[in-house]
């Protein structure tokens, strides 16, 4: 053989033998997993999992779409999720996997970061997958609820969260990567959304519930839906939703509708304070007037603008002020801001930037255009 | 391996030399009864072999007419050569020339003293007169066989534009060329292949558009080759390719003479065999295998998206089996969750792994599909309903097959037939991509994809690359690949013509 028939085996070796390629694994030999609850046992402090599963013992074209629960407890959580191969023939697969639920429990007195390990690790686990804080007591009881509009629980969840955030800008879907980055960037805390249960027609489904706070990887408290808006505000996270507000003399109630929304924050350093100036540019369509018909003139909507913005820029503060107060972690991402921008400034700032934080001057300026008015026939 | 093989064609070589070293070429005599005798010797146990002799001109010369039966057109012969013969009164009968130019009342007739010619005339339906005294004989066109009538070929039809497809009969479909194109520019050069069958050739080519280069290097092939006989012109096309263990064509074929001119005209090269409906055409680019006559008699917009359907058709037909393995066995998290877990379902009761289900089906739909070209056509319902209901769906109701499976094979073969002219090339490179699929996923078909694009883009036909690749692209290079631009914006013809402007003002009034 000549050199260059040599020369071809060898290139031909490498490219098939050294490429690290994963092995072949038909789809009969896996159990399609959608979403993981995380719990503790109270009795030996172990970690006690709850997977969904997609049923596939009858075929889907049959009987239709079904979910299983599986649950396994171990002492860490991969032994926990080999643990449950006792109880099922074949191995979990994670590769579709959509939520992690947490109970609060767990939040509150664990670093979230050594939850998250395992999952950034696993070849199989992806790091879209949403991270969620359950309300209730454990979150394996989040399986639990009626789904109402998907048959699996985890993709009915992982929908709402997706959507909530476009539709009434309450909660925002966390992906585990962004968690991740929350956990280990300076200056900024990690804000999860939350869901829990709620009652609907006598059945109990699921229900996303604001935002919850951390501070130093622990869970700190919750923001409520009414809070959390103005907080997603602050952090440039709004797609759309409804800024309700009074106006005409008190008695009416005005709908306005989010169409686009852009924040930008500043701070300024002077006499060794730092003030932050939180800029939001809102445009918005008028939706609703509740009262009995009349056109609005020019002059109205001008008035109408200047009601909104005030209020806007009242609860955004309100919001930020209880955040300062209440919790004292910098969910806004402020200090990381000046870590980009001036890291001297922040090597000062660092040691003690809680206190900071805590007695930070924040001015929030607001901007709201009405674009439209959905004029009445 | 190779070095055998050398061997071998340097001992088939000699052979020939010697061969050719033995024939010397026999010369006509002056007697006509010794003329008769070697050509009868000649055609010996051949027995519509037909002599007659004629005594003409007030019987000072002798002569005899030798032609095939069934091969002439009797009434030729009889009104235009035997009839004038008897009734000639010429004095002056001691050269062929006289009978040539003042008896015989016939258009083709040539005189001869070769007996090889004679031979290859007589058995061609011409018939050859010798006369007593003369060292010379007259070959006189009297071909009269009968050949299939003037069809619309059968694989290659159109909604629109010309019926007229080639038939077996040379002189027929070079007449179907001529006809088109009314001026001298079109030459139309014999040649003759085959050492036993000396099959007629013919080269068709427009003068001044022609590459000059390509046309000597399609002689200097031609003659390299040394066959004993050629009955279909994909003699020739394996015989003078390019890269001969290509699955690729490099060299086009067609059964319509209007796809023929159309050829000719970009200045490529027409070879006519006779015994052949299929004329080869040369040099052939890779986008052809994509082109149809038809794309040029119909709207550009129309025509522009069946070109566009029929490249992706072949892509899918290539690489839809692969992707579904390598997305089935290897890459789970590619796949949206809802179509994951219904292919999941699927799968869950089949007793075989996907691959190999892949490549039985494949089998399976080879099988139909070859069946279906080799049987009568009066059956061809039966094959349609066995192979879709027992195939298809029994063997999904049984679980034999998953249901998407039949959907991937399914898919393959009706955009495998789009492009028939890649027939082979799809069968094999489905395969590979399929193994490799197999063994390493999304890794492995990137790689054979690779493979078989450095392989096309390498392919050259006469020294044309077949997929013209220029550092820059131009316009007017796309104008007539994925895309049919209207006829006032294809000014220049493609890049190795000799003249490349086709109109000047871009025949647009």
């Amino acid at each position: 053989m000549n050199k260059k028939g040599k020369c071809f085996i060898i290139v031909l070796l490498m490219l098939f033998l050294l490429c690290g390629c994963q092995g072949y694994r038909g789809l009969d030999e896996m159990v399609i997993v959608t979403g993981i609850a995380i719990d503790k046992t109270p009795e030996n402090d172990n970690y006690r999992l709850t997977f969904e599963i997609v049923d596939l013992t009858v075929p889907v074209k049959e009987m239709g779409l079904k979910g299983q629960v599986i649950e396994s407890e171990g002492k860490t959580l991969f032994d926990a999720v080999r643990n449950a191969k006792k109880r099922i023939t074949k191995k979990l697969y994670f590769g579709q996997a959509q939520i992690i639920i947490v109970s609060q429990e767990i939040a509150r007195n664990e670093d979230v970061g050594i939850i998250i390990d395992w999952f950034l690790r696993d070849v199989e686990c992806r790091e879209t997958m949403c991270f969620i804080i359950s309300q209730e007591e454990t979150a394996r009881e989040m399986f639990e609820i009626e789904a109402l509009t998907h048959p699996l629980v985890s993709t009915e969840i992982n929908n709402i969260l997706e959507l909530d955030q476009e539709v009434t800008s309450t909660t925002l879907c966390v992906e585990l990567y962004k968690a991740f980055g929350g956990l280990h960037s300076e200056g900024e805390e990690l804000a999860l959304p939350v869901i829990h249960k709620a009652i609907n027609n006598g059945k109990t489904v699921g229900e996303t519930n604001g935002m919850a706070v951390f501070k130093d990887n622990k869970l700190v408290g919750f923001l409520p839906p009414n809070e959390s808006k103005y907080y997603l505000f602050a952090i440039d996270e709004v797609k759309g939703g409804i800024l309700t507000l009074s106006a005409f003399g008190e008695e009416h109630n005005i709908s306005l509708e989010i169409f686009e929304n852009k924040t930008g924050a500043s701070f300024d350093y002077k006499d060794g304070k730092v003030k932050v100036t939180v800029k939001t540019d809102t445009t918005v369509y008028l939706g609703e007037v509740m009262r009995p018909y009349a056109p609005m003139d020019e002059k109205e909507i001008n008035e109408l603008e200047d009601i909104a913005k005030s209020e806007l820029k009242k609860n955004i503060s309100n919001s930020i002020k209880k955040v300062q107060s209440e919790f004292g972690a910098d969910i806004y991402g402020f200090g990381n801001m000046i870590y980009k921008k001036d890291i001297k400034l922040w090597k000062q700032l660092a040691e003690n930037w809680e206190e900071h934080f805590r007695t930070l001057e924040v001015e929030v300026e607001s901007e709201i255009e009405i674009a439209n008015t959905a004029s009445l026939k | 391996m190779g070095r055998f093989f050398k061997k071998k064609q340097n001992l088939s070589s000699n052979k020939n030399e010697s061969t050719n070293e033995t024939t010397d070429k026999p010369v006509l005599f002056d007697s006509l009864d010794k003329n008769v005798e070697t050509i009868s010797e000649l055609f010996k146990d051949v027995d519509i072999l037909r002599l007659k002799y004629i005594n003409c001109c007030d019987r000072r010369l002798t002569c005899c007419i030798i032609f095939c039966d069934g091969m002439v057109d009797q009434s030729v012969i009889n009104e235009s050569i035997i009839n004038p013969l008897m009734l000639s009164s010429v004095k002056d009968t001691d050269s062929v020339y006289t009978l040539m130019t003042q008896v015989i009342q016939i258009g083709g007739m040539k005189e001869t003293d070769n007996v090889d010619e004679i031979v290859e005339a007589i058995a061609y339906g011409d018939t050859v007169l010798f006369a007593e005294g003369l060292g010379q004989a007259i070959i006189l066109d009297t071909k009269g066989f009968q050949s299939r009538p003037i069809n619309e070929p059968e694989n290659e039809k159109n909604l629109s534009g010309s019926r007229e497809g080639f038939t077996e009969s040379l002189l027929v479909n070079l007449s179907m060329i001529r006809r088109r194109v009314l001026t001298s520019e079109l030459k139309m050069k014999s040649y003759t292949i085959g050492r036993r069958t000396k099959t007629k050739a013919y080269i068709c080519y427009m003068d001044g558009l022609v590459n000059k280069q390509i046309l000597s290097e399609l002689y200097r092939r031609l003659d390299k080759i040394d066959i004993d006989a050629v009955l279909d012109t994909n003699y020739i096309t394996e015989l003078i390719h390019d890269s001969p263990w290509s699955p690729f064509r490099t060299i086009g074929y067609t059964e319509r003479p209007d796809a023929v001119v159309g050829k000719l005209l970009e200045g490529r090269i027409a070879i006519f065999l006779d015994g052949s409906p299929a004329v080869l055409t040369l040099p052939y680019l890779f986008i052809e295998n994509f082109q149809s006559s038809e794309d040029y008699y119909l709207n550009f917009y129309y025509t522009s998206f069946s070109r566009m359907v029929r490249i992706i058709g072949f892509f899918l037909s290539v690489i839809v089996p692969s992707v579904y393995i390598a997305a089935v066995a290897f890459h789970h998290e590619m796949m949206p969750l809802q179509l994951f877990i219904n292919i999941t379902s699927e799968r869950q009761t089949v007793p075989l792994p996907a691959s190999l289900e892949a490549l039985i089906m494949l089998f399976v739909f080879d099988i139909l599909r070859e069946t279906g070209v080799r049987m009568p056509s009066n059956i061809g319902q039966t094959l349609s309903i066995v192979g879709a209901l027992v195939i298809g769906q029994a063997a999904v109701e049984a679980k034999l097959v998953a249901a998407p499976m039949i959907i991937v094979v399914a898919l393959t073969g009706i955009t495998g037939l789009l492009t028939p002219k890649l027939n082979s090339p799809i069968v094999y490179i489905r395969l590979m991509l399929l193994l490799l699929a197999t063994a390493f996923g999304f890794y492995g078909i990137i790689l054979g994809v690779s493979c078989v694009l450095i392989h096309i883009i390498n392919l050259r036909s006469f020294g044309v690359p077949q997929l013209t690749i220029s550092g820059k692209l131009r316009f007017q290079d796309i104008k007539d690949t994925v895309i049919r631009a209207p006829w006032w914006m294809m000014i220049l013809r493609p890049g190795f013509a000799e003249d490349r402007v086709r109109s000047k003002e871009g025949g647009k009034s």
